[in-house]
């Protein structure tokens, strides 16, 4: 298991897109951290009562990894579509034929770098975006309530959807659709899950993936729409082991 | 040695490998060889364990190649050349290879060295034409320095000097006293490399013969010269051969044996330039055993 582990990373640090896709990350995570926060600081005064109520110092600059979730479920995606698309999943399959194995290593390597990076581009864009408040004296600092797990759970989230592209391109084999399926269960399935939702139900909707990270990264403000921590969390977990598991089903089973 | 058990694989309604038995032993080159279409890669692909048989097996050293620990120490395969990312530098990929299965990554230096890619290992694949991908997936086959080796159309886009070249490397791995597979739908290419051969043609096996066997069995001819006119051809065919005149006063003689030629002429007196006897081409044998009438029977069988 240590030489497939040792193999994944192998594979995921000798492609240029792993690098490129991470660099995409930083640059929007961190450059909207800031820029969010000096229009925030220089707008302040002339804001009424209800934005100064709804302004949360970690949620409000942390728009960036909206862009930026989407280059780690890219991340996950290409780690298993490149080697369909290329026919190195042949060699791979040739060379360790045990695939859940190989799944869970690819899955292990994907889910490690995607975490490593995601909480170090959340600290950073945290205190990025803090230091850019203080001017004003509107930053929060990691001891007051709810910020240490808003910063990790902004990691945490990144990591989720890269591990969620992993999978649903096991199951689904192709560059496209996979991308096109992580894409849209991020950014339509609230619009979706509200259609089917009773006026007012907030049942469905904190099912959607996106809502989730709202709920795991909220300080001072929370939304009613939005779900408990603890609940998107468990949003997150079941995500992740629904689309493991249905990868791992459809990799055993099908010819490669 | 890999041995294969009325193994039969269909894809959809199509059935692509058709109730194979056969076994390839080590220490020789056995050849699969069939037109393209004939279920060579997809029988590969079942070897491998890529794909799961519909019915019967394939066992290699006894075993399914699922149930091998550490299969590149057992089984090398070349697939497809193209079936690399081209990202990724040469280097990297022999590496990755290498640590799926425990194997030092000095081998990865010594399978460039002895592909010929040491100067290029740190470049990225992409850049490669398909003759160095061609290396680069024979490197990959032997990075465990396995016992068996498969090697799915090798010589496919590879010039005059390459071509040689990999004859010559697969020709000595079974001189090593390795198993060695080689696919192919190039009967001349064959000739040249194999010493047994295995004939498909829509996924049934046709002959499982050894090369000099089959080259034999086509027959052949004799190439007969006279010094002028004579009248040998008469001679040959009141003898019971069948006589084909060719060019420059030559005859093409089938069913007498080159003495037989040679004491008819002598003892008429006529003088002989040239007695050449000649083996029927691999191509002529294949055309023969794969003819379009044996397959509409396998066919109808085949439906039955």
């Amino acid at each position: 298991m240590t030489g497939l582990i040792a193999a994944e990373w192998t594979k995921l640090r000798s492609v240029r897109s792993t690098p490129l896709v991470l660099a995409v990350a930083a640059v929007s995570t961190i450059v909207i951290a800031v820029v969010q926060a000096r229009s925030a600081a220089s707008a302040w005064d002339s804001w009424g009562p209800r934005a100064r109520a709804e302004f949360d110092p970690v949620f409000s600059t942390f728009s960036g990894f909206q862009l930026a979730q989407l280059a780690f479920g890219l991340l996950g995606v290409l780690a298993v579509t490149a080697e369909y698309g290329t026919g190195t999943v042949r060699a791979t399959f040739a060379a360790a034929p045990r695939r859940g194995r190989v799944l869970a290593a690819k899955l292990l390597v994907v889910g490690t770098l995607t975490l490593v990076a995601g909480e170090v581009l959340a600290f950073a864009a945290f205190f990025a975006g803090q230091m850019a408040l203080a001017g004003k004296h509107l930053d929060t600092g990691l001891g007051d309530p709810n910020v240490l797990r808003a910063v990790l759970g902004q990691g945490f989230y990144v990591a989720t959807v890269a591990v969620l592209g992993a999978a649903i391109g096991t199951v689904l084999r192709h560059t496209a659709g996979a991308t096109a399926l992580t894409t849209g269960l991020l950014f339509l399935a609230p619009t979706v899950l509200k259609a089917f939702s009773a006026n007012g139900s907030t049942a469905l909707t904190h099912w959607a993936p996106g809502v989730a990270a709202e709920g795991l990264t909220w300080t001072r403000f929370h939304d009613p729409e939005w779900p408990t921590a603890g609940f998107a969390l468990l949003v997150c977990l079941t995500y992740l082991a629904v689309t493991v598991a249905a990868a791992a089903w459809c990799l055993t089973r099908r010819d490669v | 040695m890999i041995e294969a058990d009325e193994l039969t694989k269909t894809y959809g309604r199509r059935r692509a490998v058709d109730r194979l038995t056969f076994h390839i032993p080590p220490g020789r080159v056995t050849g699969f060889l069939g037109p393209n279409g004939a279920g060579k890669s997809s029988t590969i692909r079942l070897v491998l364990g890529l794909d799961s048989p519909t019915h019967g097996r394939v066992l290699v050293n006894g075993r399914p190649y699922r149930a091998l620990d550490r299969p590149l120490r057992r089984v090398g395969a070349l697939l497809d050349a193209n079936a690399v990312h081209g990202g990724r530098r040469a280097r990297d990929h022999l590496r990755w290879l290498a640590e799926t299965n425990d194997i030092p990554r000095a081998r990865v230096d010594e399978v460039l060295g002895l592909t010929g890619l040491t100067e290029v290992g740190h470049r990225r694949v992409g850049g490669f034409s398909l003759g160095m991908k061609q290396r680069l997936g024979i490197a990959a086959a032997l990075i465990g320095d396995p016992e068996i080796l498969i090697f799915d159309e090798p010589v496919n886009g590879l010039d005059p000097d390459g071509v040689h070249w990999i004859r010559g490397l697969i020709r000595s791995l079974a001189a090593e006293g390795r198993t060695v597979l080689v696919s192919s739908h190039l009967m001349s290419e064959m000739q040249l490399t194999a010493d047994h051969l295995l004939i498909l043609a829509r996924g049934r096996l046709l002959s499982d013969a050894a090369m000099a066997d089959l080259v034999r069995s086509g027959g052949g001819d004799v190439l007969v010269r006279t010094a002028g006119d004579s009248p040998l051809a008469a001679l040959l065919t009141a003898g019971g051969a069948t006589v084909t005149p060719e060019s420059g006063r030559g005859l093409v003689v089938t069913g007498l044996d080159p003495t037989r030629i040679a004491e008819v002429a002598a003892a008429h007196g006529i003088a002989l330039v040239e007695l050449t006897p000649r083996a029927a081409s691999l191509e002529e044998v294949f055309r023969r055993i794969t003819d379009p009438e044996l397959q509409y029977r396998a066919d109808r069988e085949g439906t039955r």
